[in-house]
């Protein structure tokens, strides 16, 4: 046990957290960059806020919380949080190469099951609060780390948090009196790259990113930030040929469609020993061009005539504004309070090009044809009394969302807002035991405008069975609310009849894990071992169900069951500088299908294997860090009901071919980390489509049986400069 | 780690160099060299009517579709045609010679198998054949034959009304409702006319009509349901192709409903071929240097009127620009021809341009 403790005390010396898990290669960092950094390590980045009372050490949360470092999001040079979240196990982020969004699924249940939060807070999108979150309009130029618990997490953070939670935690500090970090990324887009083109520098192909971030510690109450970042993905053109192109060969525009992002952000912090609070400003714009295949020959009187095609413009506006206080009531009482305000506008516009000519023929304002704005609150209350083995936590979470959806986005016969107010209560307690035992038992309700009360409940547990082993069990439940597609769509016209139902209840679900962590720890040697399995059950699953077969129609429905149940290991080896992790998974997936026509897939569990591995290596005399990140996604089968028109519905199973994701990267830092260089490849294996025949067929697009999820091999080199000073 | 510097000193200076591939220039396009016809001075995106373009004289004759149900033909043999633009399918009845022994409660059953575009895989053996060799057993009516005796009764489903409702850019409207069933029975009448018979389901008395060939036409049209004879095709000398609906047969589907379709009169000894344009080559140049001389005569297509078809669309918007085709007419002139839409500027479908060029 000694050596440990020492251990432990010389890292709590230097301020870096506690975390042997996760945190040993920044404690080795932090002891060799000591001169540099150690006022630096004063701040809270190693600990955990998710679910806890306040932020706290990883191995005493009593929920099982997975970290993405800041070394890990530095090693994989990603460009959104979509980049880094890939590598988790269970954790599957589809790219739309349409839309260019790309939404996550953990444990096999899609991103309407996921509560995506920024500090701590849910963030807008089209379906609400924290769900269906495209993760690339999040990017990471000011992100500490990520956190991820998987499992219900109801009563922390009420609807929607089923599959898990992703919490990405931004910084809030720094250590000298002023900081500027400016980078240049330049990506290949697959092997297209071109830095200068269309008379423009940065025009060409591939991706190009700029930033820059300015930090001032005006005080030591008082720092300011203030950041900008522009992401301009010129497409990936793969066998098409751009938006120029006027054969009709259906070849004019783009496999994946450009899109520009430009995030600007703010923050103005403010703290004193019982008293923090910060104030934080977001804004997004992005940009998407798509360019239509289908070409036109347009004759223009005489004998003159030209080419033209349909261009259509997408434009999102988001703004969000988060107040958040953490001071101590009655110098007791620990007070944490956020108090939000978002709005995302969805916008496009369509027009005809006269592509020859590059001139548009029409001219048409932007549109809105969606649109969401929150007031958000939430706060907790603990620390009431002054034992250690008990404390307990009150809180409160109240939110306004309103939606809008007009009917030119199809799904709709008229324009429609629907505003739903939530307010939340929740109470929890934790109890500490002198012999390693902790209890953590849990209620939130729920009462909303729209749907009846929901109750969610949850008991965590946690054993320490030695300094260096502990188990946890933890059971929770949650709900997730019907979305605007489920609970509006109207599109009922000669061949379709496809209805909401705004009779739809929530999906109720539950799920249980148990974790069990151990460590080894040696002077050059350590090792952690995490063994997890984890059951969900997810119950009145609204499905979009055949109602009628003669006529066709549609109608949304409570009906369906999902049952996932998985088992997985995540261990860490680290000897000198090198870092070595590796995980596997057994996922399997249980679905009861509405029956249709006498007709029913089985229930049994379906499997699906994945493994991940990552490996960080620093050669000192270079100054150097090399990183390898590689994951493989097992086959993935399930049952797909096809409208046979001639022999009726059927179920098929369908597969999602197995791939694998390998990412090298190696960055060196020049100039007395003034200057920081990475250089790598991400999809090594150079994959871009997967195949998939989960998806139904419809009457006009057949089934390819492949899904475009990646754009093959590419090269980023990432140039960072940093400049700091007294 | 100088290498690491150069490498990036390399990319740095490979990027400024390297050029662009898209600009804003403007690209001329060739103008037209052809005459340029249209299907009308509007999109009609429900497809009311029929066009029996002529070619040689560069006018199109413009009938409803929904004017004739039955076509006569009027050379030697004793054939009868579906009219194939309103999608409608015939079968015989077995076990019966005379209409009065029919009724709707019958033919309950086969009235679930002889329609169009139902997904049933086998049911083209309830329209004529496809590619319109109608007088080589290509009628789904049986030759009328000399002897009544053997002219059976047959089921006749009056295929699709014309569509009425909303109508949206980008989407063809090429049936609406259903226009019912007819039982009917044809003989021949001497050597030069047929009678036809005809009847509601459950009416127990019939109705008669007898049509008189015109060789100078492909076929005599008649409406069952007006019990009229129809004006529809021009002399068959004086039509190359017609731009219609379509019932088409897809491999794996059965029939199925196809609009901006083209049919070339074959009975007349119409042929054509396509010409394909390399990758690579610009269409319009290709088009428009194309002369008498590169005429492949071997290659014209005489029993297929699909033989254009719909070889010249998608089944979206698209007009493949990468092909044109050599149409030879009744009288033997050579014509060029290529499509240029059939959406008009607002998106519309059912207006379609073509241009063309005779060959001399």
């Amino acid at each position: 046990m000694q050596p440990i403790l020492m251990k432990m005390n010389s890292i709590r010396r230097f301020g870096f957290g506690v975390v042997l898990l996760l945190q040993f290669q920044l404690s080795l960092k932090a002891q060799q960059d000591e001169k540099i950094d150690s006022a630096d390590v004063v701040d809270l980045s190693t600990a955990v806020i998710t679910g806890q009372y306040s932020a706290q050490s990883i191995d005493k949360s009593i929920y099982q919380i997975e970290v993405i470092s800041l070394d890990d999001i530095k090693g994989q040079a990603g460009n959104s949080v979509a980049d880094v979240l890939s590598q988790t196990l269970n954790v599957l982020v589809t790219p739309n190469s349409q839309t260019g969004n790309s939404e996550v699924s953990i444990m096999g249940l899609d991103s309407g099951y996921t509560k995506v939060l920024v500090d701590n807070i849910p963030l807008i999108s089209d379906s609400g609060l924290g769900t269906g979150i495209d993760l690339t309009k999040i990017n990471l130029d000011n992100v500490e780390r990520i956190e991820i618990v998987k499992g219900a997490m109801g009563v922390d953070y009420g609807n929607n948090a089923l599959a898990g939670v992703i919490n990405i935690i931004t910084k809030k500090s720094i250590s000298q009196k002023w900081k500027i970090t400016a980078f240049l990324q330049e990506e290949t887009v697959g092997g297209e790259y071109d830095w200068y083109g269309n008379k423009n520098p940065t025009k060409g192909k591939g991706r190009h990113i700029e930033s820059l971030e300015i930090s001032h510690k005006i005080s030591d109450k008082w720092f300011i930030s203030a950041g900008f970042n522009r992401n301009d993905f010129q497409g990936y053109w793969g066998n098409r040929k751009g938006g120029k192109y006027f054969r009709q060969d259906s070849l004019r525009g783009y496999e994946w469609l450009p899109k520009e992002q430009i995030n600007t952000n703010g923050l103005l912090s403010y703290r004193t020993r019982n008293f923090n609070a910060f104030y934080k400003f977001n804004y997004l714009n992005e940009q998407i061009n798509y360019y239509d295949q289908t070409v036109s020959e347009q004759p223009l009187g005489g004998n003159e005539r030209t080419f033209v095609s349909q261009n259509i413009d997408y434009r999102t506006n988001r703004w969000l504004h988060q107040l958040n206080i953490n001071t101590k009531l009655f110098d007791r009482i620990r007070y944490i309070a956020d108090f939000s305000y978002q709005k995302q506008e969805r916008q496009f516009r369509d027009y005809l090009y006269n592509i020859p000519e590059r001139t548009d023929f029409t001219h048409p304002d932007y549109s809105v044809f969606a649109s969401s704005k929150a007031l958000y609150a939430r706060g907790t209350f603990s620390n009431f009394i002054d034992y250690d083995w008990i404390d307990f936590q009150l809180g409160y979470e109240l939110d306004h969302t309103e939606g809008f959806r007009s009917r030119i986005s199809g799904l709709f016969t008229k324009d429609i807002s629907n505003t739903i107010k939530n307010y939340a209560g929740f109470v929890s307690a934790e109890l500490k035991t002198d012999i390693g035992l902790s209890f953590r038992p849990g209620y939130r309700a729920v009462f909303s405008n729209k749907f009846e009360r929901q109750s969610n409940y949850s008991l965590s547990t946690k054993y320490d069975v030695s300094h260096t082993t502990d188990v946890r069990l933890v059971a929770g439940t949650a709900n997730r609310y019907p979305n605007f597609d489920e609970l509006y769509t109207y599109f009922v016209d000669s061949n379709h009849d496809i209805r909401g139902n705004e009779n739809l209840k929530p999906e109720k679900g539950y799920s249980v894990a148990l974790q069990w962590n151990n460590k080894i720890n040696h002077q050059k040697f350590r090792m952690s071992y995490n063994l997890s399995t984890i059951y969900i059950d997810n119950d009145d699953r609204i499905e979009l169900a055949v109602i009628n077969y003669s006529p066709l129609q549609n109608k949304y429905i409570n009906i369906d069951k999902y049952r996932a149940w998985g088992i997985s290991t995540a261990d860490r080896f680290i000897f000198n500088r090198f870092d070595f992790s590796v995980g596997a998974s057994l996922l399997g997936v249980s679905k009861r299908l509405a029956t249709v026509m006498d007709k029913k897939p089985n229930e049994d569990f379906r499997y699906t294997f994945e493994a991940n591995l990552s490996a960080n290596y620093k050669v000192p005399k270079w100054n150097t860090t090399f990183s390898v990140y590689y994951k493989h996604s097992g086959k993935q089968t399930e049952y797909v009901l096809e409208n046979d028109l001639v022999n009726g519905p059927f179920y098929r199973l369908g597969e999602r071919g197995a791939f694998n994701l390998l990412n090298f990267s190696m960055r060196k830092n020049f100039f007395d980390n003034a200057l920081e260089i990475s250089l790598g490849a991400r999809n090594l294996f150079d994959i871009s489509s997967v195949k998939n025949t989960t998806i139904a067929s419809s009457l006009h697009s057949a089934n390819t049986g492949e899904q475009a999820m990646f754009y093959g091999r590419s090269y980023f080199i990432k140039l960072i400069y940093n400049l700091n000073f007294k | 780690m100088r290498l690491i510097s150069n490498i990036f000193l390399i990319l740095v200076s490979l990027s400024v160099l390297s050029c662009f591939k898209e600009d804003d220039a403007v690209v001329p396009i060739l103008p037209y060299h052809g005459t340029i016809m249209s299907s009308g001075e509007q999109a009609d995106p429900t497809y009311r009517h029929q066009l029996w373009f002529d070619l040689s004289s560069g006018t199109a004759k413009q009938t409803e579709r929904n004017v004739w149900d039955l076509g006569f033909y009027s050379g030697n043999e004793f054939r009868v045609i579906l009219n194939t633009s309103l999608l409608m399918a015939a079968a015989p009845i077995e076990g019966v010679t005379e209409l009065e022994q029919v009724n709707s409660e019958m033919v309950e059953e086969l009235k679930n198998f002889v329609r169009v575009a139902d997904f049933n895989t086998d049911n083209s053996i309830y329209v004529d054949k496809l590619n319109g060799d109608y007088l080589n057993d290509g009628t789904v009516i049986a030759e009328i034959s000399a002897n009544p005796d053997e002219n059976k009764v047959y089921l006749l489903n009056l295929g699709r009304r014309n569509y009425s409702g909303n109508i949206l850019p980008d989407t063809a409207y090429p049936a609406g409702g259903n226009r019912g069933w007819k039982k009917i029975k044809i003989l021949r009448e001497g050597a030069d006319a047929y009678r036809i018979q005809y009847a509601d389901l459950d009416a127990t008395e019939h109705n008669e009509f007898v049509i008189h060939k015109n060789p100078a036409y492909n076929f005599v049209f008649f409406s069952v349901q007006n019990e009229v004879i129809a004006d529809a095709e021009p002399l068959k000398q004086n039509w190359d192709f017609c731009y219609t609906v379509f019932t088409n047969v897809v491999e794996g589907a059965g029939t199925y409903i196809f609009s901006d379709y083209i049919m070339t009169n074959n009975l007349a000894g119409v042929g054509a071929y396509k010409v394909m344009v390399l990758g690579g080559e610009d269409p319009e140049l290709v088009y428009n240097d194309f002369k008498k001389s590169d005429i492949d005569a071997s290659k014209f297509v005489y029993n297929d009127h699909t033989i254009i078809g719909d070889d010249w669309r998608d089944v979206f918007s698209n007009v493949y620009g990468d092909r044109f085709f050599i149409l030879k007419n009744p009288e033997g002139k050579y014509f060029k021809l290529r499509f240029i839409r059939f959406k008009d500027d607002a998106g519309y479908r059912g207006f379609m341009q073509f241009e063309f060029t005779a060959l001399d």
